[in-house]
């Protein structure tokens, strides 16, 4: 009968009004800004990610955009190891050590968490004194009694989970829960973007170390040879200050050639390398590699650069030494074939000029026999000296026995040639630290480049040596009045394999060994020339070879 | 009841007031209207007054008029589709019973979404419906000033009773000259309803002293002007009168809630398309008598309101009875049940429907299946 009154009630309804426009729209519009925070929350959250907001901060921002709505007093995000199978507490907001009970790391038994993690679905728990989970301990301590706990996918994986706590039970309606798991969401691709960044920014630190490790210069270019990318190796071999290069220029200078390495690249569409003498004089291997796109098209070339001057320098070098070690071999052997026969003329002659009176009229041919016999000896003993295979030593030696060791081995040639050869030695010169053989290798080459100059001379030949003392060094100039040279010829007389004579007659090789040599002595040569008028070669050498 | 309340619309009432629909639409800030109307209004000419009075104060329409006696589901379906192509924000009823309750389930719908039957039962409205004016152009069905929308679920053959505050119209508007287009068998038999409606509130157990004024004085109308608005289209004074008692038995049952004869009619309704104040006519003499011990003085007052002389209380339990048929007879109205085509076989399906409605619970004499199934077979 009650229910029969009930229902009358609810027929006339004392208790029921007309539903009212106001309170509709009140409602629609509670509703409304609510969406609204929400949105702002979920808009918030993702911002905040971006400008690198610590999740702490980002918890603490949350906790108080929600008051108004919700009223939870901790937030607190959990991340799940799935390698280590492991469940860390990543930040609880506000702050608390209450965790430190039970660790950083949840244990799977008797874990409220790992449940969630393992029925893959949102959990509303209120505390009942009588479960066993070990989080009981700091909830207790926090004076929770209701927590919510979804998991936080990333493309359909659990990557951790979101609680929200609370000291009160309160009942949440579909809407509330459906917007706690959208800010899960969006904290969730929000937190996995934040990693994936950091693991990319790594990557790509790793990859900006492999590439400034690398001692040779490598530069990234687009397909019009602009440099994107160069390492600092690139830009200090290259001395480039400015961005926007070009590196056709860089390695060419105004000698672009028909086709560039590049420009094979890009046609071959396969890794070329090809081997230069730079615009800045360097001799390098460069290499250059395709970077192909998605679509097989190239997007990229790597150029890089091996600078192999020394290496080059040192071949050159070897290859002079081989050279000479086989002909102060085959001097050697000539010298002691010639000895004997040389033996011969020489007693015999002596013994001829003895019996010989002073009037007689051959004895003026006989001196020249014996005399020229000498000096065939000298030669040879020089040819020996000079050819001795042993190891360049450096010792204390005189300059102007050098000097005068050369004439006896090159002066014959320079009579042969009509050549004056003028000697202006400084009297007091003091001894060098040096090795008196690459020392005289190198006024060898000085006095036959000055040979070869005043080949074309119809006039008086002459070649002026000349040796002094300044300060710290000493010098040794070679002067001839020969052709000269222009000054672009100057600029190459170093180079290895450079010759300005004709094939055959010249290798290239002995100037820049020459100036290896004066290198080695810590010392150089110096070059002044003026064509038409003369050439001078100046080997500049310290007195002392500061060691180390 | 000790504590009661009354709910009712603003009430624009007399000769011409249709053409206050369009002012009044305006007033509550509609726009664009939706016209639920049904043929019958159509041919009659009155919606032309209607359509007028909206061009009158420059308020846009659309109207939908397709619909059927005892309304059903699907046409509610229809009529919304309309109302929301045609972008309407306020909803008129003009008709009878059938478009207004068409016009209420429309609004339900609009701004509450779902289907019509979530809405059977009482209070189970949400939201606030658009706003509602609502023109009778029958004295009967009352429902232009009730919380009631009935609507035929065709699939389960079975009336929907929704109750809800929220479908007490925002204005009706009573203009007595719409009844001249009746002819003399809808006067018959809306005129019976009026008088169901009077009697079944004033008896019900939720009847308060508001609810009695306006059931008396509905009764008592009538008694007095029923026949004469039945004989004549042209007599103004029984058509005004018999729109107030409409109106006034319409704010009765609408707070009082009906009884058992309503019970039995709707149950009747949901399986037969019969005329609703036919099968209320001849039902009402039958559970007049089951209901007279329940309430004796009341009875006494209603031989008084119908015969116009005060009646000893021990007699008027019969009296009653026989003045109700007396009327009935008097204006051609149908006597039994089998003139409408119902059988015996019936009595069962109708009588188990019937105590599940809704206005059983206010008869003052508790029912049972097996005494409404009696009932039944006795009004065959």
């Amino acid at each position: 009968m009650t229910n029969r009154q009930a229902m009358i009630d609810r027929l006339v309804g004392v208790q029921s009004s007309k539903r009212n426009y106001y309170v509709a729209l009140k409602n629609s519009v509670t509703e409304m800004k609510k969406k609204n925070i929400q949105l702002e929350i979920i808009n918030d959250v993702m911002k905040g990610f971006n400008i690198e907001m610590s999740m702490n901060d980002i918890l603490q921002f949350i906790l108080k955009k929600m008051r108004p709505f919700f009223s939870f007093s901790y937030l607190g995000l959990f991340e799940l190891h799935y390698e280590s199978e492991q469940l860390h507490v990543h930040t609880i907001y506000p702050k608390v050590d209450s965790y430190q009970q039970i660790g950083p790391i949840l244990q799977q038994d008797h874990s409220l968490y790992w449940e969630v993690v393992q029925d893959n679905k949102y959990r509303n728990y209120i505390l009942n004194k009588t479960d066993s989970y070990i989080e009981l301990e700091p909830f207790k301590h926090l004076e929770l009694r209701q927590v919510i706990i979804f998991p936080m996918y990333v493309q359909g994986k659990i990557i951790g989970l979101f609680s929200l706590g609370s000291n009160e039970v309160i009942e949440y309606d579909a809407d509330d829960l459906r917007f706690f798991q959208q800010l899960t969401d969006q904290i969730a691709v929000s937190h996995e973007n934040v990693r994936l960044y950091r693991e990319v920014l790594q990557k790509k630190n790793e990859w900006e170390q492999t590439f400034t490790a690398v001692k040779d210069p490598i530069f990234l270019v687009d397909l019009e040879g602009n440099i994107v990318q160069a390492n600092e190796t690139a830009k200090d071999f290259f001395h480039l200050q400015e961005n926007n290069l070009n590196l056709h220029d860089v390695l060419y200078g105004e000698n672009v050639p028909s086709e560039t390495i590049m420009e094979r690249c890009i046609k071959e569409q396969n890794a070329i390398n090809e081997e230069l003498k730079l615009f800045n004089k360097a001799y390098c291997e460069v290499y250059a590699y395709p970077v192909f796109h998605e679509r097989g098209k190239v997007l990229h070339i790597i150029v890089y650069v091996r600078d192999i001057t020394n290496k080059r320098q040192y071949e050159v070098q070897i290859m002079q030494s081989s050279k000479l070690a086989a002909i102060g071999e085959m001097a050697a052997g000539v010298a002691h074939e010639l000895n004997n026969p040389l033996t011969a003329i020489l007693g015999n002659s002596q013994i001829l000029l003895r019996k010989e009176q002073e009037d007689s009229p051959t004895i003026h041919l006989l001196r020249d026999i014996y005399e020229c016999g000498r000096r065939s000896q000298n030669i040879i003993r020089n040819l020996l000296t000079f050819s001795r295979q042993d190891e360049y030593l450096f010792e204390r030696c005189s300059i102007n026995e050098a000097i005068h060791n050369v004439l006896g081995m090159v002066g014959y040639q320079m009579e042969q040639d009509q050549i004056y050869v003028e000697l202006n030695l400084a009297e007091q010169m003091p001894l060098i630290d040096g090795s008196a053989q690459q020392i005289e290798q190198v006024i060898i080459n000085l006095m036959l480049n000055a040979k070869d100059a005043l080949k074309e001379r119809e006039s008086t030949k002459q070649i002026k040596i000349e040796s002094s003392q300044c300060e710290e060094f000493v010098y040794v100039t070679v002067r001839d009045n020969g052709i000269g040279m222009s000054d672009e010829e100057r600029g190459n007389i170093f180079d290895p394999f450079f010759t300005t004579k004709q094939v055959r007659k010249g290798t290239g090789l002995g100037l820049s060994v020459s100036l290896g040599i004066a290198e080695s002595h810590q010392g150089n040569i110096i070059v002044e020339s003026t064509p038409g008028k003369g050439s001078s070669f100046t080997l500049q050498l310290p007195l002392c070879i500061e060691s180390g | 009841m000790e504590v009661y309340k009354f709910v009712m619309p603003e009430v624009i009432f007399g000769n011409g007031s249709i053409k206050q629909v369009g002012e009044s639409c305006i007033r509550l800030g509609a726009q664009k209207i939706l016209i639920v109307t049904d043929p019958g209004v159509v041919e009659s000419g009155w919606l032309e007054l209607v359509v007028q009075s909206c061009h009158e104060v420059g308020l846009s329409y659309s109207v939908f008029s397709d619909l059927t006696t005892n309304p059903k589901d699907f046409e509610v379906t229809k009529g919304l589709a309309h109302y929301l192509n045609a972008e309407c924000d306020a909803i008129l009823g003009v008709g009878g019973g059938s478009a207004i309750d068409v016009a209420k389930a429309i609004a339900i719908l609009a701004t509450n979404g779902g289907d019509i039957g979530d809405y059977e039962g009482v209070d189970k409205i949400s939201m606030p419906l658009p706003p509602l004016v609502m023109v009778a152009t029958t004295a009967g069905s009352g429902s232009e000033v009730s919380q009631f929308s009935i609507i035929l679920d065709s699939e389960h053959n079975k009336k929907l009773t929704i109750i809800s505050k929220s479908l007490v119209p925002d204005i009706a508007i009573i203009d007595p000259e719409t009844l001249r287009t009746k002819s003399a068998l809808l006067t018959a038999t809306t005129g019976l309803d009026v008088l169901t409606h009077g009697i079944e509130s004033y008896l019900s157990i939720a009847a308060t002293p508001l609810t009695d004024v306006h059931a008396e004085n509905a009764i008592l109308l009538v008694a007095k002007y029923l026949r004469q608005s039945v004989a004549s289209k042209l007599n103004e004074e029984a058509k005004k009168n018999m729109a107030m008692a409409s109106l006034q038995a319409g704010l009765a049952f609408s707070n009082a809630i009906l009884g058992a004869v309503h019970g039995m009619s709707h149950a009747i309704g949901g399986k037969f398309l019969l005329p609703h104040g036919d099968v209320n006519g001849i039902l009402l003499p039958h559970v007049m008598e089951f209901n007279y011990i329940s309430a004796p003085d009341k009875f006494a007052r209603i031989v008084t309101l119908l015969s116009g002389e005060e009646k000893r209380w021990s007699d008027s339990g019969q009296d009653a009875v026989e003045l109700v048929k007396q009327l009935a007879h008097d204006i051609g109205a149908p006597k039994r049940l089998s003139e409408l085509g119902l059988t015996k076989q019936d009595a069962k399906k109708i009588s188990a429907d019937a105590i599940e409605d809704a206005c059983m619970i206010t008869n003052p004499r508790d029912i049972t299946e097996q005494d409404i199934e009696r009932l039944f077979i006795q009004a065959l």
